[in-house]
């Protein structure tokens, strides 16, 4: 039921006494989920650190294989991305719907166009045949190169899906606060996506020098 | 749903048929059927135990091949860790029972406690996807190069764990928002009952430890699907890594089996003695030091895999740490015990058992800690024995204690007494024949996960395998009474067995929204000395 | 609709278009850095710079620096683990066949099992 001012009252679940106990315990569950998902990804870091120490001319040689400018532009993407992330949760908490989806929308496209600059990489990588071992046919100084490309191609795929879930989210984000769902009093929807998106901006500020800027 | 109109009835009474179950965001409901699927991922995981303990009768073929006995015991490691034993208390018990402890309506997410039942039926059919597909035949431990190698459905079955572990982070994730947030009035951290406390402890470790087994099971699907070759020697990788990358779950993960039972067990001990807890904060903060602990002694599950003997030393220095908030916990209980008025209701002899086994099983982990001794007891019966004596012996033995505990409340009907305590005289002697003759002629060198084997280790095996049909006596004569109880059990009291904590101030079983009136909290949970039993009239005497 | 019931804090813009930009130059630093080759210090100089990036985002966009501590405490708890993690992986990796090398003739084997010499009668005599 909309108000006169174009926005849904939002009603607490039952097992909740009041509306700020409701945000913060959504907020601390997703704290939570975040926290496992730092350590999802720790496990690919370990197994990178681990190869790295192992064979540091291996990695360096493979690296050379990847466009470091395509890097640079990703992360540009992607922090604005952060950036404007958080200026639709604060237009949400403002109340300011038509600002909110024009920052969530701007959010959305930047998404995009990270994905289509992975695009682009991946398809050189399969051109040339920087592939893990079972299709590897690139040519390079070392014998193991395909372990750089196995750990690459699960370290930004498994990213990259972080990355279209977040853009899942963001326009089911978009279709409820077009019905005015968000607002000051209710935003916490908007919040969580909000962090999570920022964690995927995180795992990328790593995955960015340990892969493009070896040297 | 809102309460109007639901005066009077039980959580069960107020929607009935399939449908009502299948949608229901009641956290009673949720933990009653993942009752029900958990104790039937045991029953499975038990018939395929009594298959593989029947043809070690032997050393020669009587029944299976050598590979459908390495995929026999696969099956029931993996059945039994990833589908009984690590939801089996905090999924089915720590569900029914966290609100109702802490005072809350239900868990902080109600929806994402459904999707993380959902979750865990979808593992579980990609589990049995795999026994269709060529059962897996690698151990529940998955072990590269063997697991990138071998021709069974070993995508199948990592896919399975690979979902059931994120049904179990769901949970976490879900307890420690509940147990954060939604306490009653009045319920500090240090009135909350120490069952509450385990399973904090317990979610901590399954939201961190959990997506590294994720990640572990992703990377070996990876392996065998594109060759990404971190665990492949042939390819430059490392398969020891893949043995600290799954420990670093796996261990912790003996964490999320143990805590919560520990936490059954202080409830247990108060309740039937009587007595308020001894010690009950540095029983609240020996689970935090469980929990943390167990994230650093990972490695000694690979002194014999070629880790570093550096590597090897520190984790048997550290391993032997998780022995000081363990026997803390025992002495604790114990001490509870001291000038208790005991009632012997079968819970209590759960309590007992547990108390005897856990011992045993603790001390053997502290021998198989010690590298110079883990280098000839590793992988032999030894360790078999020693695990089923902390898995089986601690934590199926405070399960079946705390779902006696607490059946009547969960369902409102009592169970027969004295076949109760047969049963579990029976699965106690049945569990020690199984497992101390194991103990026996593993420390004589007996491998474990083989097929045949000399003939002197014969008697050993057969006494082994009676063992096992004892402890199935023991279980069908429980599947029995409890059956009995469902159907024509005598109504059950509120408070059967005089407890304090809050689950026995309300009906058995609860309301839908657990309390008539909210809860507030004036005294220690177990504070015998200053507290009346609620609904004491119904107590059994 | 009334704002009465929400006492959330909502930070100044200035310090989300400081992130951003401080975001935007560290990255810039990052590219710029790795031009120049300091030998084993480039991957400690990349990692410092990706931390602190990391906790700006952390402590202005995810709002951390105005939450709960019990959500810090989880990141930390997380990022501890992960250190861990790390570690102990590393205690193993960084040190294995260092003890053999001590031994005759077992270079290079990397097992934690001494391998005794033939007519060497095991255990007893030490």
């Amino acid at each position: 039921m909309a108000t006169k001012d174009g926005f849904i009252k939002h009603k607490v679940a039952h097992h909740f006494d009041t509306a700020e106990q409701e945000f913060e315990t959504a907020k601390l569950g997703m704290w939570a989920f975040l926290g496992q998902e730092l350590l999802f990804f720790s496990g690919l870091f370990v197994a990178y650190g681990v190869f790295r120490f192992l064979y540091p001319e291996m990695f360096i040689d493979a690296h050379h294989q990847l466009s470091w400018k395509m890097g640079a532009l990703n992360t540009v993407f992607l922090i604005t991305s952060s950036f404007t992330m958080v200026m639709g949760v604060r237009s949400a908490q403002l109340s300011q719907k038509k600002l909110m989806l024009k920052y969530l929308i701007a959010t959305f496209i930047l998404a995009t166009a990270f994905l289509v600059v992975k695009y682009f990489e991946y398809a050189a990588k399969f051109h040339h045949g920087y592939l893990p071992s079972n299709w590897f046919t690139g040519e390079g100084l070392f014998e193991n190169m395909h372990l750089f490309f196995g750990l690459y191609f699960v370290l930004t795929g498994l990213h990259g899906i972080h990355v279209a879930v977040g853009m899942g989210l963001i326009a089911w984000l978009i279709i409820r606060g077009n019905r005015g769902e968000f607002h000051a009093d209710y935003y916490t929807p908007v919040e969580m996506v909000g962090l999570y998106w920022h964690l995927v901006d995180l795992v990328w500020i790593f995955l960015f020098p340990l892969l493009y800027l070896i040297g | 749903m809102s309460l109007e109109n639901n005066s009077g009835k039980n959580f069960m009474e107020v929607a009935k048929g399939l449908k009502s179950w299948l949608v229901t965001l009641d956290h009673k409901r949720i933990g009653i059927m993942y009752l029900l699927f958990v104790i039937s991922a045991f029953f499975l995981g038990g018939v395929f135990a009594l298959l593989l303990r029947f043809e070690l009768l032997s050393p020669n073929q009587i029944a299976f091949t050598a590979k459908q006995y390495n995929q026999l015991f696969t099956l029931h490691g993996a059945i039994m860790v990833f589908l009984f034993i690590v939801p089996s208390i905090p999924a089915s018990l720590g569900n029914f029972l966290l609100p109702l402890q802490i005072g809350a309506v239900d868990v902080a997410f109600p929806r994402l406690n459904l999707a993380s039942l959902y979750i865990y039926m979808v593992g579980a059919v990609f589990c049995f996807l795999s026994l269709y597909l060529g059962a897996v035949d690698t151990g529940w431990t998955f072990y590269t190069p063997y697991s990138s190698t071998t021709d069974t459905s070993v995508i199948s079955i990592t896919l399975g764990a690979f979902i059931l572990g994120f049904s179990s982070i769901l949970t976490g994730v879900n307890f420690i928002a509940t147990i954060h947030k939604m306490r009653a009035p009045g319920m500090t951290w240090f009135k909350m009952p120490l069952f509450v406390w385990s399973l904090y402890a317990t979610a901590i470790i399954q939201v961190l430890a959990t997506p590294v087994l994720a990640i572990t099971l992703l990377l070996l699907i990876f392996e065998r699907l594109l060759g990404i070759g971190i665990f492949d020697p042939a390819l430059g990788g490392d398969p020891v890594l893949f043995q600290h990358f799954f420990w670093f779950y796996s261990h912790p993960a003996v964490y999320i089996m143990i805590l919560p039972a520990m936490g059954v067990m202080s409830e247990l001990v108060t309740t039937f003695c009587k007595r308020n807890i001894f010690g009950y904060k540095l029983i609240a903060f020996s689970s935090i030091a469980i929990a943390i602990i167990s994230f650093l002694v990972w490695g000694h599950h690979l002194f014999v895999s070629g880790q570093s003997q550096f590597a090897a030393m520190l984790f048997s220095l550290l391993t032997f740490l998780v022995a000081i908030p363990s026997a803390i916990k025992v002495f604790n209980w114990l001490s509870t015990m001291y000038k208790g008025s005991i009632t012997f209701y079968t819970p209590f002899l759960y309590f007992l058992s547990f108390m005897f086994l856990f011992c045993i099983g603790g001390f053997t982990g502290v021998f198989l800690g010690a590298l110079s001794i883990d280098v000839h007891l590793h992988d032999t019966y030894f360790v078999v024995a020693h695990f089923h004596y902390v898995m089986m012996g601690g934590t199926v033995m405070a399960f079946l204690g705390g779902l006696h505990y607490w059946w009547p409340k969960m369902f409102g009907k009592m169970y027969n007494e004295g076949l109760a305590k047969t049963s579990c005289l029976l699965v106690f002697l049945g569990f020690n024949i199984t497992f101390f003759s194991q103990f026996i002629m593993g420390s004589k060198g007996m491998p474990r996960r083989y097929y045949s084997y000399l003939e002197q280790y014969q008697p050993y095996h057969i006494a082994s395998t009676i063992g096992s049909w004892v402890l199935a006596v023991g279980f069908f004569l429980m599947a029995g009474y409890l059956i009995h109880s469902l159907l024509r059990g005598k109504k059950a009291p509120s408070n059967p067995w005089g407890g304090l904590t809050l689950e026995w101030h309300t009906t058995s079983p609860p309301p839908l929204e657990n309390f008539d009136v909210k809860p507030r909290i004036t005294h220690d949970p177990y504070d015998y000395e200053n507290m009346d039993i609620p609904n004491e009239k119904g107590m059994l005497k | 609709m009334s704002n009465n019931n929400s006492h959330h804090f909502i930070p100044p813009l200035k310090f989300y278009i400081g992130t951003f930009l401080a975001l935007l130059a560290l990255t810039f630093v990052t590219v710029f850095v790795a031009l120049f080759d300091f030998g084993s210090m480039n991957i400690v100089i990349a990692l410092i710079i990706a931390s602190i990036k990391a906790s700006l985002v952390l402590a202005f966009f995810m709002g951390l620096r105005w939450d709960k501590g019990v959500n810090l405490v989880i990141v930390v708890s997380s990022v501890v683990f992960i250190g861990i993690f790390f570690l102990f992986i590393f205690a193993d990796i960084a040190t294995r066949g260092d003890f053999d090398e001590l031994e005759d003739g077992v270079h290079g084997i990397k097992s934690p099992v001494r391998i005794l010499s033939e007519g060497h009668s095991g255990g007893s005599n030490h």
